[in-house]
């Protein structure tokens, strides 16, 4: 959360002890732009542009209320005492745990930092389970998963390979591993599977199988070392009493990568493998393999830091390649607040592409793969730049929402710090924002913001991606901070063709395994991945949107460890799955 | 003006020393103005809402510097004073109107048009600010910030072709500014044209030496041409790199209205100009542990260890500022003025070189540059910064006295009266230019005046060695 756009002016918040706004607005003031050299904005409004259209059609409709979802976040703000995990919570999972076909939804809750870390009885996370026809129920007690840590995010993934999701939750404190037991009941396995941590602020996670070995290890990125005990007083730029930024605090996190053993339990490998050479106030996580060599790679998105590319050399050790690669900073060399991240192939050229959610006064960056992880920053070329310098971005997904087969992207935006003209009761509210592309691949926003009439205005973080009605659009699932979540209804899906792929191996989803579709429309590529977004996880199945296509003849599917296979042909308007092996 | 102090003493004023006005006086003003409501009528100050959380020390900046518009609603000063205060700290949208109230009673001025746009920026309301900073440029092709500012939106549009037209435009009125030429080397980056990058960057990167952004991008220039060696080495001399702008003098003021820093360097200027620089070092060490990062406090504090006469630890601080802020143009300022103490004439000539191409159209820069071309005894040299200091500042009582000897010794007597003239405002009862006018309207055959001006001499330096040949060339044209 540092504040400030890609070449980014508005910081520089000093490090250390001084009230990060303060000095954000320090330098924005002097400096002001941004953009580039300053581009942007700082604390700013929450308001883009007045000339913004606001008549297009609605792409989302609201619905959490009406299908039952009657959680709302709490961040344990007393309205006095400023602690700072109150600032960047809480993540959302969508996943099938009972493995009926539908998506259910887990929400991340927070609540109270004081006395410990512990929830009001009542305040834990949440588990709806979807009935059909847009309907939930909370099942949480009986689910065995209302872990009531004071949380921050989630992360799915069947890791015992017995064919139903597992969950682990990060929290401030003790993260937590439920293993699903396949009967609708999860156990709280941490403390014998070995991820049972100490004091950390745990944010986004990762199942994938970085050693190739058949199961799903675990990436957990940590951001500040904070505890009640290390905290600040920090002030705006107004002088009022604010949120302080990762640097003042002087703690940041290592990352810790666990290996799992396949028995059901990990080893904390962080330090063998090279992950603990480098540390970083890390939010977001971005991974797959990053630079195609045929093993998996991670991207962390630090908040004020330089971020961090780990990629897998051929004895399984990781070497911090940032800079680089091109990765570790912006454009201009500043180093940006990264908070959301995904890899995703935006040009359809065959290699991932990042895509990071950034402060207020910086813009959201995209870094183009060149080839062989390589990568430039591309942002502005792309649209990306004037869209985002106005909000400070978290959870992010890019797909076809209305499935003309050009991708789109959904950004769940909440500010930080007390803007200018701070909005009543909540000053860090943001509207959301969606994102539509064409031929040119070149990005613009799309009215109503955040696709929905009228637009949505709450503190967001946390979103989750995954078609939970089954009707071919891809609906989305927010968390707000001290608010109700949204459940978007996707509106527009069902105006052209789609297709989906479930991409398995071992019995469980494909982690990181990228699948190829070619038609009229050209080439689309989509990969397995949960753990994009901003400590959330998304559905695994992959979607395409085939425009008037009716058909894919041939489904490519590039595993991780780089061998490929095809299957189809294959009908519209299903899910079809592509089971390792069974191809040719 | 002592130009170590980071408070100005020009003719912007230093910090404000604003009377306090009852507030039946301001609510008066403002409900006359709500109610003639006609055109010619004077803007009332732009407002916050009066339940807008703010600190104490800034509520209070803000009602006084209001009450002071309120006072002289027809004073484009104050109403863009006021701008810098809410700008300052972070009140963009009250700032904008101020500044639309300053341009519409000081329509020629285009800082502030060009400071509402700043705001609108941060704001996000970049198409109003495009607008603004569009009408800007056309107006006035030569006001490099608009341009450079311009082009940094362009830039964000991802428009390089644009982008690179206004910086070039920017580089027409700040050629050696290193914003506008990293500015212009990124854009090349951008549309792959490495070599042109590299061309511009690589002979003045070590002049550029603190300056990160230009490590970066030179980086990324030697890394498109496959230099893999060179480009690792300025890519990490460039990480983390800030961001930067070509300021304008509003731009500058306004940092001194941060109120957060500005009660702190008030008290410790106060100290110095009573000759307590060690209370000052005491009082700004001390604010430092809370705002280890604010520039102002520390440049002031390099002034206050100067004062002692401690310059090591002055240049030392000093660094500090120039790594936190590698285009701040004050520091380069103090820098120079370090170095002239410690008999370094090149040295504070390269700092005061920097800080005029930091910020070129700032008098201040070009004003300590003659001075250590003056020093130097390089008079000649010393005209142009000179003159680009009046230009930029008409009334500036030092380079105007300066720029009258200058004149003087080419016994060019109209010029060198006009710059004792525009001098005098600011220049009080000082000696060189009341002498320097005296022997000038003598020149000039305006012998009443200078007769005037020669008693002033004799009344208050008796022992004026002018005193004697002015006379007599007063009594020979008579």
């Amino acid at each position: 959360m540092k504040s400030s756009q890609q070449f980014t002016p508005a910081r520089k918040r000093s490090a250390g002890g001084a009230p990060w706004i303060l000095l954000a607005v320090v330098v924005l003031a002097i400096v002001g732009l941004a953009g580039y050299y300053l581009l942007m904005p700082v604390p700013g409004t929450q308001t883009d542009d007045s000339t913004v259209d606001e008549s297009g059609p609605a792409w989302f409709a609201e619905g959490a209320a009406a299908a039952g979802i009657d959680f709302v976040h709490a961040s344990g703000f007393d309205g006095k005492t400023y602690l700072f995990p109150e600032i960047f919570c809480a993540g959302v999972g969508v996943f099938d745990y009972d493995n009926d076909g539908l998506l259910d939804i887990y929400l991340v809750q927070s609540a109270q930092l004081e006395g410990g870390q512990l929830n009001q009885p009542g305040q834990s996370n949440r588990l709806y389970r979807n009935l059909g026809a847009r309907k939930f129920q909370d099942v949480t007690e009986q689910a065995g998963v209302g872990d009531a840590g004071y949380g921050i995010g989630c992360a799915c993934g069947d890791y015992d390979n017995d064919g139903d999701v597992d969950l682990y939750v990060t929290n401030v404190g003790a993260d937590v591993l439920y293993r699903n037991d396949g009967n609708g009941q999860f156990t709280d396995v941490s403390r014998t599977a070995g991820i049972s941590q100490s004091a950390r602020v745990s944010a986004s996670a990762a199942f994938g199988d970085y050693d190739n070995d058949g199961d799903l290890d675990l990436y957990v990125v940590h951001y500040v070392d904070w505890s009640k005990s290390v905290e600040l007083p920090c002030y705006n730029s107004q002088g009022t009493l604010d949120y302080c930024q990762p640097l003042n605090y002087r703690l940041p996190g290592k990352d810790v990568l666990y290996r799992n053993d396949g028995n059901g339990q990990f080893t904390d490998v962080s330090k063998e493998v090279g992950i603990h050479s480098v540390f970083g106030n890390g939010f977001g996580i971005a991974a797959g393999d990053l630079n195609d060599d045929g093993r998996l790679d991670y991207f962390v998105a630090n908040d004020s830091d330089p971020n961090q590319l780990w990629l897998q050399n051929d004895q399984g050790k990781f070497a911090e390649s940032s800079l680089w690669h091109g990765v570790a900073v912006n454009q201009m060399g500043d180093a940006e607040a990264g908070m959301g991240a995904a890899a995703i192939d935006i040009d359809h050229d065959g290699d991932l592409d990042l895509y990071l959610t950034h402060l207020i006064t910086e813009t959201n960056t995209l870094y183009l793969n060149a080839g062989g992880g390589d990568f430039e920053d591309r942002t502005d070329q792309l649209g990306f730049g004037a869209t985002s310098f106005s909000y400070t971005g978290w959870g992010l997904g890019f797909g076809d929402f209305d499935n003309d087969t050009h991708l789109d992207a959904y950004i769940a935006n909440g500010g930080v710090m007390i803007p200018d003209n701070a909005p009543q009761p909540d000053p860090y509210v943001q509207h959301n924002v969606l994102l539509t592309s064409d031929n040119s691949n070149k990005f613009r926003a799309v009215s109503p913001k955040g696709g929905t009439r009228p637009p949505l205005l709450h503190t967001s973080r946390g979103a989750a991606f995954g078609d939970l009605d089954n009707d071919g659009g891809i609906d989305v699932v927010v968390n707000n901070k001290d608010a109700s979540p949204y459940l978007l209804w996707n509106v527009r899906g069902s105006e052209r063709q789609w297709i989906r792929f479930r991409v398995l191996e071992q019995g469980r989803d494909a982690h990181y395994a990228r699948v190829k579709i070619e038609g009229g429309f050209g080439t689309r590529r989509r990969m397995v991945d949960r753990s994009y977004s901003y400590a959330s996880s998304s559905e695994a199945t992959l979607h395409f949107g085939l425009g008037t296509e009716t058909a894919v003849s041939v489904a490519e599917v590039r595993w991780l460890d780089g061998s490929t296979e095809s299957f189809g042909p294959f009908s519209a308007g299903q899910t079809h799955v592509l089971e390792r092996g069974k191809g040719r | 003006m002592n130009p170590q102090v980071t408070q100005s003493r020009g003719r912007s004023g230093s910090l404000p020393q604003i009377p306090t006005i009852p507030a039946q006086v301001v609510a008066l003003a403002l409900l006359l103005a709500g109610f003639t409501g006609c055109d010619s009528a004077p803007p009332a100050p732009a407002t916050i809402a009066a339940n807008r959380v703010v600190a104490p020390v800034l509520r209070k900046f803000i009602d006084q510097t209001v009450s002071a518009v309120a006072a002289a609603p027809d004073n484009a000063r104050l109403h863009g004073r006021l701008g810098m205060v809410y700008e300052a700290n972070g009140l963009y949208e009250a700032a904008a109107q101020s500044y639309r109230n300053a341009a519409s009673l000081e329509g020629d001025n285009p800082s502030w048009p060009l400071h509402e746009a700043i705001c609108y920026i941060q704001n996000g309301a970049i198409e109003r600010a495009d607008t603004i900073l569009s009408r800007l440029v056309n107006d006035d092709s030569t006001f490099g910030p608009a341009w450079f500012w311009l082009g940094s939106l362009r830039v964000g549009r991802g428009d390089l072709d644009g982008a690179m037209t206004a910086f070039r435009n920017a580089q027409r009125v700040a050629a050696n500014s290193p914003a506008v030429i990293v500015a212009i080397a990124h854009c090349h980056v951008g549309k792959r044209q490495h070599q042109q990058a590299v061309d511009l960057l690589a002979p003045i990167i070590e002049q550029l030496s603190g300056y990160r952004p230009a490590h970066y991008v030179l980086g990324l220039a030697y890394k498109g041409l496959g230099l893999r060696q060179k480009s690792m080495r300025h890519l990490r001399r460039g990480v983390d790199a800030p961001p930067f702008a070509l300021d304008d003098a509003v731009a500058i003021e306004l940092r001194r209205y941060k109120t957060s820093v500005s009660s702190v360097m008030e008290n410790a200027i106060g100290l110095m100009q009573q000759g307590a620089p060690e209370q000052a070092v005491t009082l700004l060490e001390r604010a430092l542990t809370q705002l280890p990062g604010e520039v102002s406090l520390l440049n002031n504090l390099a002034s206050a260890y100067q004062r002692t006469g401690n310059y090591p630890k002055a240049l030392q601080i000093l660094a500090q500022a120039e790594q936190l802020e590698p285009l701040n143009f004050r520091t380069q300022i103090n820098r120079s003025v370090v170095l002239q103490r410690q008999k370094d004439l090149p040295g504070a000539l390269a700092a005061a070189e920097a800080a005029c191409s930091y910020a070129p159209q700032v008098a201040e820069g070009h004003v300590e540059k003659a001075r250590v071309l003056l020093q130097m005894r390089n008079v000649d040299a010393a005209f142009l910064p000179l003159q680009t200091a009046v230009d930029l500042a008409p009334d500036h009582p030092w380079a105007n006295q300066q720029l009258g000897g200058y004149h003087s010794r080419a016994q060019r007597w109209a010029e060198a009266n006009q710059a004792y003239r525009r001098a005098l405002p600011n220049a009080g009862n000082r000696q060189a230019v009341i002498v320097g006018l005296a022997r000038s309207y003598a020149h000039l055959g305006d012998l009443p005046r200078a007769r005037n001006y020669l008693e002033r001499v004799r009344k208050n330096w008796p022992k004026d060695q002018n005193i004697g040949p002015i006379d007599q060339l007063i009594r020979s044209k008579e």
